[in-house]
């Protein structure tokens, strides 16, 4: 990134995601309008920096004192959250440079997204002119869970995990945390970044490679302002964590003129999945396949691409096993040392070959053994197994098995578990056992492609 | 480096020349310069100014040969007849010759008439478009695709930002339907997928050397199972620098 300051950005993201000190211009005691719920996320976080309330018009809220102007705070502020009309932005950016703050969070709308371009620009060269960084404007603010710092108006507050998530649209920050409570699933940063003014996917990228509490990354992409820079980003973060990135397929604005085949094919989307492809990302089409991708990177990656189902059931072995072959990934057969291992012991009817069907009677320990003979496969890069209830075996028995195996495997380990209620309980064990479980046969296959490398 | 001088300025004297027809876009033969500057093989062949000369291009370059109409104003050779293959004999070269003449004479009479391009037929292999542009938002970009059907119904093309490496070109040619085409059907020889990379690359190159080139278009470039060849190609340039 040449002319990109790396160290720079890395500094100001870092202020800005994990301050001392946070005000909120805008504060407020209605929790059903955005200042107050951004005042009521903020206290209730557990965050243990400094908050500050800023508002001409209150005493207290919740019980907190209230400053009636930013600079009326006796001490210190690196972070000032702004929630006030659009047109108030400017003079409270002003106070906010004579109070020497570093970074802004300006959550209010009301500029480029509406044509309000020149007060944008009006804010921007404010800040430049005290050294402030930018979120937003127009955006639903950041989350730091490592700090219990919540300066979002969400009404969900998320568990602490390893995923980070960064997204252009506020409302999808809003129904993936919503989505990520109910599936238990935990997030380390949560930054919306609106309209990126100034701090863009880059420099929140930049900071999260060397987040050590992030292990994932997971952006949701829109517009596309610097498309060089953002290749060399993520390039440079790939290689270190994976980055799945869901691009909304904005057609390209203008035709380009078509004198060449090249020029009348090469479409806006084509190129963007073409670029961010070389640049290492895992492309993603819907949220769904967002949020399956995101689960299964507590597994490993492979370099490899044989598969090896494991299924108490033929019927969804073969659907599985035809899933991943569409899906570009194979599904060998098993050498023969391994076959006849497994003859040992397997019920007669079963298929001791590749998709392996243990019969509908498989219990803890067979899916075990199985498992273990398996995961021994040279020939076996990832691990699919699959459950369904057939009124013979309880969930939780061969859920306990896939978990204690993929404490001892270092292969990729994927579940499937069809049914309802009678696999709820597996599910659970699975889930908290670090194994990512899904619910259909295309799911677990589109998400065991991901881990290819 | 005094050769990529010498380079530099017969790709500069192309450029203006093409500016000062009041055109953007190089004609086949010019693209094709480009092209051998950069050591992509191209098609033997020589712009014939009558029938006359083009037998005796066809002779030099040996049969069979192609026609091909050479105006900066037609840009789809095929479509008004500008284009006959198959020719095998001088009498054949000077049929076709005014064939071609006839044939713009009476489907596009305003077209200025350069000369007659006459060029080696080549043998069969597998047909594929390697193509460049300049993107708005990523810059230089690299596109690969099997020619006919596979880009013009399936597109089935991909694309990658330039320069770019040899590894990153093969896995461009992988992630298209028609790798397995390339790969050999039942039996037949796989084709040369080291050069293929390597043309990949190079168009990468030229789109990244020479800033004044908007689109690059080498199609079809027929790929053997060893070797291969540009058979046709087109170059755009900005209106100025």
């Amino acid at each position: 990134m040449s002319n990109y300051h790396f160290e720079q950005a890395l500094f100001q993201m870092k202020r800005l995601v994990e301050p001392r000190s946070v005000a909120i211009v805008g504060a407020s005691g209605k929790i059903h309008k955005v200042g107050g719920a951004i005042t009521r996320n903020a206290l209730e976080g557990g965050y243990g920096g400094k908050i500050y309330l800023v508002n001409p018009n209150a005493k207290r809220i919740f019980g907190k004192r209230v400053y009636p102007n930013l600079e009326d705070i006796p001490n210190d502020v690196d972070v000032v959250e702004i929630v006030v009309s659009a047109p108030l932005v400017p003079m409270i950016m002003e106070q906010a440079v004579r109070k020497r703050v570093k970074g802004a969070i300006i959550i209010s709308s009301g500029f480029a997204e509406v044509g309000r371009d020149e007060l944008q620009n009006q804010v921007v060269r404010i800040a430049e002119k005290g050294g402030i960084r930018i979120i937003g404007p127009n955006c639903f603010g950041l989350i730091n869970t490592e700090l219990g710092l919540d300066l979002s108006f969400t009404f969900s507050k998320p568990l602490k995990g390893s995923i980070a998530f960064i997204s252009q649209s506020g409302a999808l920050c809003c129904g993936t945390l919503d989505w990520a409570l109910q599936n238990e699933v935990g997030f380390s940063k949560f930054i919306n970044l609106g309209n990126k003014c100034d701090l863009d996917e880059t420099d929140a990228l930049v900071y999260l490679k060397e987040d050590r509490q992030t292990k994932v990354i997971a952006i949701y992409l829109e517009g596309i302002t610097d498309g060089r820079k953002l290749f060399e980003a993520i390039n440079f973060v790939s290689k270190k964590k994976p980055v799945i990135i869901l691009k909304a397929g904005v057609t390209e604005p203008g035709a380009r003129a078509a004198l060449s085949h090249t020029g009348s094919i090469a479409g806006h989307v084509e190129i963007v999945q073409g670029v961010l492809k070389q640049a290492g990302a895992i492309l993603v089409e819907d949220v769904e396949e967002l949020f399956d991708s995101i689960q299964v990177f507590s597994q490993p990656r492979s370099s490899g691409r044989n598969v090896a189902i494991i299924s108490n059931a033929g019927g969804l072995a073969v659907l599985t096993a035809d899933w991943c072959h569409k899906l570009g990934l194979s599904v060998p057969k098993l050498p023969s040392q391994t076959i006849e291992e497994l003859q040992s012991f397997l019920p007669s009817i079963a298929s001791p070959f590749n998709p392996i069907d243990m019969t509908g009677d498989a219990d803890y320990e067979r899916y075990k053994r199985v498992l273990k003979i398996v995961s021994e496969t040279k020939a076996v890069d990832i691990i699919i197994s699959i459950f369904v209830a057939q009124g013979l075996v309880t969930s939780d028995g061969p859920a306990k098995a896939i978990v204690e195996l993929n404490n001892l495997s270092n292969k990729p380990l994927l579940a499937y578990m069809m049914g309802g209620n009678s696999v709820i309980n597996g599910i659970r064990i699975l889930h908290y056992g670090g194994v990512p479980v899904y619910s259909s046969a295309k799911r677990v296959s589109r998400a065991a492609t991901k881990l290819v490398i | 480096m005094e050769s990529q001088l010498k380079y530099r300025k017969r790709m500069d004297a192309i450029f203006k020349n093409v500016r000062s027809r009041g055109y953007k876009f190089l004609m086949e033969h010019e693209s094709k310069e480009v092209l051998k500057i950069y050591t992509i093989p191209t098609t033997r062949e020589r712009l014939a100014v009558d029938a006359n000369d083009a037998i005796k291009s066809a002779n030099t370059i040996g049969y069979p040969v192609v026609l091909k109409i050479c105006s900066p104003r037609i840009v789809h050779k095929s479509d008004i007849g500008g284009v006959i293959i198959g020719i095998h004999t001088p009498k054949e070269v000077k049929e076709a010759y005014r064939k071609i003449i006839k044939n713009m004479s009476a489907k596009a009479p305003e077209a200025k008439i350069l000369g007659i391009l006459v060029q080696e037929e080549v043998p069969k292999g597998f047909e594929v478009i390697v193509g460049a542009v300049r993107d708005p938002q990523f810059g230089p970009v690299v596109m690969f695709g099997l020619g006919g059907v596979f880009v013009e119904v399936l597109k089935d093309v991909s694309f990658r930002l330039a320069p770019l490496t040899k590894n990153e070109a093969f896995k461009m040619i992988k992630e298209t339907k028609g790798f397995k085409i390339l790969e050999g059907l039942r039996g037949e020889k796989p084709a040369d997928l080291n050069a293929l990379t390597g043309v990949i690359t190079k168009v990468g190159e030229i789109i990244t050397d020479l800033p004044e080139v908007m689109e690059i278009d080498i199609n079809p470039l027929i790929v053997f199972n060893k070797g291969l060849v540009a058979v046709d190609a087109r170059i755009i340039i900005k209106d100025r620098l």
